[in-house]
């Protein structure tokens, strides 16, 4: 009836907005008759959940979570995975230019970005010598374990 | 001339009447292959001093300010957990100072606050870390002996404004790497489920609501403690548990 679907609606709006307050990426309402989801499907996500022992990924997997624009297998040669489950930052400081750009030549071990957790810093360096072909995380938005990070080959 | 201080066994020191910042020279020394395990960077003064993400730290005299290299032989998020056994550390240092006081608290991940407000900071940084190959973490900690500054999003404090026992820069550095050892030892030893446990015994606001800012927004909610790796875990106003592990926590108004 049209009363009850407007309750609804406004219920739904009401955890639409609240899902844009928390920054959360999905709420489930339950009220013992009627269960309400809503969920949005793209990241960036500000709860992360932090694996406690996080595994490898097995070659071919997809990243179940992939913020970046563009899905990169992290089979791809190229390939530089998060560590550790943080929030990246590609300069040293707010005030500072980035680490690398596209383009840019690095030697193996040269820092490429900062990934904090638990107010850690993590100069996550270059595995190898090459040019960076590609950077696939926005700035100060999560990464999960894993996920690839640049491209450089 | 000062008086040199004594560290615990195995802890090396290089000290300083000024220096930019702690960490920035540690970290210098470990680009030039400079810097064994345990060695202690200390500066009677600051001029550079960093917090989280460019923020700045005061760093005058009278108050300490110290970096310790390690090279854990761990994995790297494990590495993380460093910054609670330092917070644990400058709770040590700080409460036989402040006789008495049962307010005396942690706020996550690893500040100590007084009466609510912040006495001291902490900011570890880490590089080196290649897989199979453990590399460095450098910690770096402020404590307010004497001066604070006025201007901080959260209020801070000190020794002396809170009545507490008259310190020197020397004995607090004595203090603070004896505890650190002592923290850093059970760490190794028994991993990070004492190192927890301690710190949720000490948490400040536990149960309470709390503002986390994260990139996105900020999340409202309540404070249930720490999960086994660390990450802040809280229950949103709309009932869901959240973990972070990067936030700002902010003072709850009202």
């Amino acid at each position: 009836m049209t009363t009850k679907f407007d309750v609804d609606a406004d219920m739904i709006r009401r955890l639409a907005s609240l899902i844009d307050e928390t920054g959360l990426t999905e709420i489930e309402y339950d009220d013992g008759t009627r269960k309400i989801r809503v969920a949005r499907a793209l990241a960036p996500v500000a709860a992360q959940v932090a694996s406690a022992a996080p595994q490898p990924m097995q070659s071919g997997d997809q990243p179940q979570m992939q913020p970046a624009p563009q899905v990169v297998d992290a089979g791809h040669p190229g390939a530089v995975t998060a560590p550790m489950v943080g929030t990246a930052y590609l300069q040293p400081d707010p005030q500072a230019p980035q680490f690398v750009n596209v383009g840019d030549r690095v030697e193996k071990g040269d820092t490429l970005l900062i990934i904090e957790a638990m107010k850690v810093m993590n100069q996550i360096p270059s595995p190898r010598s090459g040019t960076v072909r590609q950077i696939l995380v926005t700035n100060g938005h999560p990464v999960e374990y894993g996920e690839v990070l640049m491209i450089i080959d | 001339m000062m008086q040199e201080p004594t560290l615990p066994q195995g802890y090396s020191l290089a000290a300083f009447d000024t220096l930019d910042s702690t960490n920035s020279e540690l970290k210098r020394r470990v680009a030039q292959g400079e810097a064994p395990d345990r060695l202690v960077v200390w500066a009677i003064e600051q001029t550079k001093g960093r917090g989280r993400r460019g923020r700045s730290w005061s760093g005058p005299a009278g108050n300490l300010m110290c970096s310790i290299l390690l090279r854990p032989n761990c994995s790297l998020p494990s590495a993380a957990q460093l910054g609670f056994v330092a917070a644990l550390a400058v709770l040590d240092t700080v409460r036989p100072l402040l006789p008495g006081r049962q307010d005396i608290a942690l706020k996550w991940p690893n500040d100590v606050l007084v009466g609510g407000r912040k006495v001291s900071g902490i900011l570890l940084e880490a590089g080196g870390w290649m897989p199979g190959a453990p590399g460095w973490v450098v910690v770096g900690t402020g404590i307010n002996l004497m001066h604070h500054p006025g201007d901080t999003e959260w209020p801070a404090t000190d020794v002396r404004t809170e009545g507490g026992r008259a310190a020197t820069a020397v004995q607090a550095l004595e203090a603070y790497c004896g505890a650190f050892e002592r923290w850093s030892a059970c760490w190794s030893r028994d991993g990070f489920e004492p190192i927890r446990q301690e710190w949720m015994r000490n948490a400040y606001g536990l149960g309470d609501p709390i503002v986390a800012r994260v990139e996105a927004g900020t999340i409202t909610g309540r404070m249930l403690g720490i999960d086994p790796d660390g990450s802040l875990v809280l229950e949103s106003d709309a009932g869901t548990e959240c973990r972070l592990a990067a936030a700002d926590i902010l003072p709850a108004e009202g």
